[in-house]
């Protein structure tokens, strides 16, 4: 019996470490090129090269897509800021999915809008479009009004009207800046449209003060729940996006913020209605497609285009969101399981793909199991409590350095937070961070991975898709 | 997993925390430095900003006071010149910011250039370039020669192009085909007349990328004297050449030469069909319809749809006439 | 008088009635920003004032006034639309056509555009302007010393760029444009200008402002002057530097006044904004 607990405990311990140790050599190796990358382009005035392209001779036209589903709160600062951008050539489509609030009357009254006749290319099936209307303020700004159908439904509906050849989708609460599509359009421009795809650096917005959709003083936020986002996401922008980007291997461009050629995305079948994260399956797909037609275009992620949006400001909302995010990892993953180790798709299927599935996908119950361990060996004491200390050391090691790490870096190469008050702050917290967070987070992924095991993809108001579907089978 | 002793690992994660305190001491201090410029380049621009509009203006010669001192105050009249040439045009005001920076912002830009750091060198260059610092025109051939990425060596070409236009399409003839189309686009718009049309005069000996951008900023320059140019074109063997040729073509605003628009309403390929059904919408009503009933059945949505926007325009043109009238 | 009404589009004012049409057209061309002419029109060799007057009645235009200023062998006009120029133009045609030629004409003229110059004062002006007349030089102007009252004009410039923004706001203030007070002021964006309360008052005034702005851009500040009660108080200059003919006409038919694609040469800036600050006096 003793025998058998001292293997278990060896094996179980064994599985976490070696499991610590990909994930610690990985992290440290992504970290080496984000400093590498960043290093470089750490003083480069980039005005100069905004500057050149503003020009619309050698610009290409977008069509902005904000799909809005009871936002009634958020749009119109929103719509402000995209009008605001400093890019030659944009239209901007405000489809409205069906939504049971004010939104569309909120946005008519704003901005002055008349019913108007938008020309349309049917090429993707979508759910019936009811109303469109055009603003009598800026003859650019449009708004859709649809049946709900979904996010993935309304960026669909987007793409039939979009009438220029890039397309960049922007949530109903998120907010630009002036140069942010210049910028994220940047690789597509200068490789004459071999990026196919392209996504920019998501910040949060709670904290700072915005007026009509600009970003007046960048400040922390006062909330350790909301920091801790904060750290998060600039972590997993060093850790994971900058290295991915430099080796074609990016698999997550956050919707909130990415830009896409049309005639790709509708190559690819368009967003998929059906899945939870439709903005990670966009991208899968595009990669996909590529990889299977043998074309050499490439998905990119740019690190200075800031797109700023709301994070949740309570533990039921983020771990509502936390949970659909996970369900939507682990569906996209399934859905193109066949990628993993196929040599066919290159290193999205030999590296990206492994790693998703290992570190992203069940990286968290291993973790948990982690913490388990710690606690249960603890109790065992005696030799156990050794590997106690050093699983905990390694978790201190994985979890507080990099957080450090990251902030420090992040402050050193961009300085988006430029207090040294927030900074200590946000470092102070990542100290804790494996006291509470992390395990939270852990739990709530692991609660995920779980739901779309059983397929209860249970879609609730919040997660703005709305009744029609998602009826549990 | 006994195999690594705890006191190591424990010795590993206090060092690099420790580290981490070491980097966060000196991230302060470096920002309390950058801090301090930025307040050096404030007051400076709190105490110029009036005396640079009366010197670019013409009113008065750039005085003692206007000489930076320090990085922070050489940041600030950088700020000052992007400002003017951004927003403001004249041969005047350029070759007042060309001799300032000159006089007194070369050797700052010198120092940048050998820079070991590759942000660096590209902000000298982009600023040579923008204010025309015509004696660093050595140390960029200089740069040039040694081993450099691609965007010094593309800022390198408008530098060149910009301080010795004589001879640049010979001089650099041989590299075209390792810039982008982008990159040529924006070379070949910057080009003076003599050296775009020599440029255009050796088309043959251009790469792909090259000749699509030459013949693309073409049809933006809207200029009736390259419709020859273009028209010889359309009979070469590359498709996207002559697709681009026609939508140069179309570009110019004309009424498009008959032979030209039957080539491309009968083409087999449905860009040339759809430029073309572009085009009718300038021909004479009965011509125009004329051509649409050829192109009404086409396979192709876009030029079905194009053509569906025909019956407003021609309209809207009768309209106008009646108005003249 | 023997004037036939009916026979003659007007009629010869007397002195109190005039005083009265006097004032009320100077309110008019000083709230109108425009010029009027006083004139003072004497025929020497005893000839009856009234012929005069006649005759001047049959040639002005309906809108000018013919007065008789109470002496013998002298007649007046007031001419609310025109300045000295037009107002001697119109004395040499009158004068080649009438009976007796130039010979013994004689006539004052003076521009009337400050408030405070009474009829009285404005009739002694012309007096002693026909004493200075003389044979070959029938036509005399008289200043009077009071040119256009100083008016404030506001001027705001909209940038993002606060460089650029001083430069326009320096390059507004070293205009001169004669009997105007430019008030510049200068925001980084349009949310503020809209906010300022600057735009409440009666002035006359010249928004200068870039299509693209934070919080509310060009066109939101465009449209939301335009949507202001008084609204033709406000002259609107864009600037952009998208060079688009449609956003170009669509920013004129949203009721912009000018459009300037940067970058622009400072002078022709220059140059513009005179021409829209002086185009308030037509």
């Amino acid at each position: 019996m003793r025998q058998a607990l001292e293997w278990i405990m060896l094996f179980f311990g064994g599985v976490i470490f070696v499991y610590m140790l990909i994930v610690i050599v990985a992290y440290s190796l992504m970290f080496l090129f984000a400093l590498l990358e960043l290093k470089k382009q750490r003083r480069l005035d980039r005005r100069e090269l905004d500057e050149r392209f503003v020009d619309a001779f050698y610009s290409k036209p977008v069509s902005i897509l904000v799909p809005a589903y009871n936002e009634q709160a958020g749009v119109v600062a929103s719509i402000h800021s995209l009008l605001n951008l400093d890019y030659p050539q944009t239209e901007l489509l405000v489809i409205d999915d069906g939504s049971k609030d004010e939104t569309a009357a909120v946005v008519i009254r704003q901005f002055d809008m008349e019913p108007a006749e938008k020309p349309v290319m049917p090429q993707l099936r979508t759910k019936p479009v009811k109303e469109v209307y055009r603003s009598r303020i800026h003859p650019n700004l449009w708004l859709i009004r649809k049946e709900n159908g979904g996010k993935g439904d309304a960026l669909n509906v987007g793409i039939n009207y979009a009438r220029y050849p890039y397309f960049c989708t922007i949530d109903g609460d998120s907010i630009l800046d002036t140069r942010s599509l210049l910028r994220v359009m940047k690789p597509i421009m200068t490789s004459n449209g071999q990026v196919v795809a392209a996504g920019g650096n998501v910040r949060i917005v709670n904290g700072l003060s915005v007026e009509y959709g600009a970003v007046d003083d960048v400040r922390l936020s006062g909330r350790a729940l909301v920091v801790m986002q904060v750290v998060e996401y600039l972590r997993a922008f060093l850790m994971g996006r900058i290295a991915l980007s430099k080796f074609n291997m990016v698999l997550i461009i956050s919707g909130a913020f990415s830009v896409f050629s049309k005639k790709f995305a509708i190559a690819a079948g368009g967003y998929n209605t059906t899945t939870i994260g439709e903005d990670m399956e966009m991208v899968v797909k595009i990669q996909r497609f590529l990889k299977e037609q043998k074309l050499n275009n490439r998905v990119e992620f740019v690190p200075d285009p800031v797109c700023w949006t709301e994070a949740p400001q309570s533990l039921s909302i983020l771990r509502r969101q936390r949970r659909r995010w996970h369900q939507g990892l682990l569906e996209s993953l399934w859905a193109h399981r066949r990628m993993t180790f196929n040599p066919k798709y290159g290193a999205v299927g030999m590296i990206s793909f492994p790693y998703f599935w290992l570190v992203e996908c069940f990286g968290p119950v291993i973790e948990l199991g982690g913490y388990l361990y710690v606690i249960l060996a603890f109790f065992l004491g005696g030799v156990y409590y050794e590997y106690a200390v050093l699983l905990m050391l390694l978790f201190i090691l994985y979890g507080t350095v990099f957080s450090i790490g990251s902030v420090l870096l992040e402050s050193w190469s961009l300085n988006a937070f430029p207090k040294r008050r927030d900074v200590l702050r946000m470092m102070a917290l990542s100290l804790t961070e494996v006291a509470w967070y992390k395990p939270l987070t852990l739990f709530w992924r692991i609660e995920g991975l779980v739901r779309s095991m059983f397929r209860i993809s249970s879609w609730g108001e919040m997660e703005r898709i709305g009744a029609t579907k998602g009826a549990p089978k | 997993m006994t195999g690594l002793p705890i006191g190591w690992v424990l010795g590993g994660v206090v060092f690099l925390l420790l580290l981490l305190a070491v980097l966060t001491a000196y991230l302060f201090i470096a920002r309390a430095a950058e801090e301090k410029r930025g307040r050096r380049a404030a007051a400076y621009l709190e105490r110029n900003t009036a005396a640079w509009f009366r010197h670019l203006r013409g009113l008065e010669p750039a005085g003692e006071e206007l000489i930076p001192k320090d990085r922070g105050e050489a940041a600030a009249v950088e700020e000052v010149f992007r400002s003017y040439l951004n927003n403001v045009t004249g041969e005047a005001i350029r070759e007042r910011i060309r001799v300032f920076s000159n006089r007194h912002l070369s050797s700052y830009y010198r120092k940048k250039l050998s820079s070991r750091n590759w942000s660096d060198r590209m902000n000298a260059l982009y600023r040579i370039h923008d204010f025309g610092v015509d004696s660093l025109a050595e140390d960029c051939r200089a740069l040039g020669n040694r081993e450099v990425s691609r965007d010094e060596q593309f800022q390198l070409l408008l530098i060149d192009l910009a301080f010795r236009p004589d001879g640049f399409v010979e001089r650099n003839i041989h590299r075209n085909g390792q810039i982008s189309e982008v990159e040529n686009k924006e070379l070949l718009f910057r080009m003076p007349e003599d050296v775009f049309h020599e440029t255009a005069r050796r088309l043959d000996e251009l790469a792909n990328d090259t000749k699509y951008a030459l013949i693309d900023v073409l049809g933006m320059k809207q200029d009736i004297y390259w419709l020859p140019f273009l028209e010889k074109q359309l009979d070469s063997n590359d498709q996207e050449l002559r697709i681009r040729a026609l939508r140069a073509i179309d570009a110019l605003g004309i009424r498009t030469p008959d032979p030209i628009l039957d080539q491309a309403v009968f083409s087999p390929v449905w860009q040339e069909r759809f430029i073309a059904s572009r085009m009718i919408r300038r021909l004479p009503e009965k011509k125009a319809l004329q051509y649409a009933e050829v192109l009404a059945g086409d396979e192709s949505w876009l030029v079905r749809e194009e053509l569906r926007g025909l019956g407003p325009a021609l309209e809207r043109r009768r309209l106008e006439k009646e108005a003249v009238r | 008088m023997d004037l036939q009404a009916g026979s003659v589009p007007g009629k010869v004012l007397g002195g109190t009635e005039v005083g009265y049409v006097y004032e009320l057209l100077k309110a008019n061309v000083v709230r109108g920003r425009r010029t009027m002419s006083l004139v003072l029109i004497r025929v020497d060799g005893g000839q009856q004032n009234d012929r005069l007057c006649v005759r001047l009645v049959q040639s002005v235009r309906r809108t000018d006034v013919v007065f008789a200023p109470g002496r013998e062998g002298e007649c007046g006009l007031l001419l609310p639309q025109s300045g000295k120029e037009e107002a001697s133009a119109f004395l040499r045609r009158f004068a080649g056509e009438y009976d007796g030629g130039t010979a013994g004409i004689r006539a004052a003229v003076l521009e009337i555009r400050h408030p405070d110059l009474s009829f009285e004062q404005a009739l002694e002006l012309g007096r002693t302007g026909l004493v200075q007349t003389e044979e070959s030089e029938w036509i005399r102007f008289v200043d009077s010393g009071l040119g256009r009252p100083a008016e404030t004009v506001k001027v705001s410039v909209l940038d993002p760029d606060p460089l650029f923004r001083e430069a326009l706001s320096m390059s507004i203030g070293s205009l001169h444009v004669p009997s105007v007070t430019l008030e510049v002021r200068t925001f980084g964006d349009g949310l503020e200008l809209l906010e300022s309360g600057w735009t409440a008052s009666w002035h006359p005034h010249l928004v200068i402002l870039n299509d693209v702005l934070p919080k509310q851009n060009g066109l939101d500040v465009l449209h939301a002057l335009r949507k202001m009660p008084n609204e033709q108080k406000f002259t609107v200059l864009m600037m952009t530097r998208r060079n688009s003919e449609e956003d170009m006409i669509y920013a004129y038919e949203s009721g912009a006044d000018e459009y300037l694609i940067k970058p622009f040469p400072l002078r022709l800036f220059e140059a513009q904004v005179g021409r829209l600050l002086a185009r308030l006096w037509s």
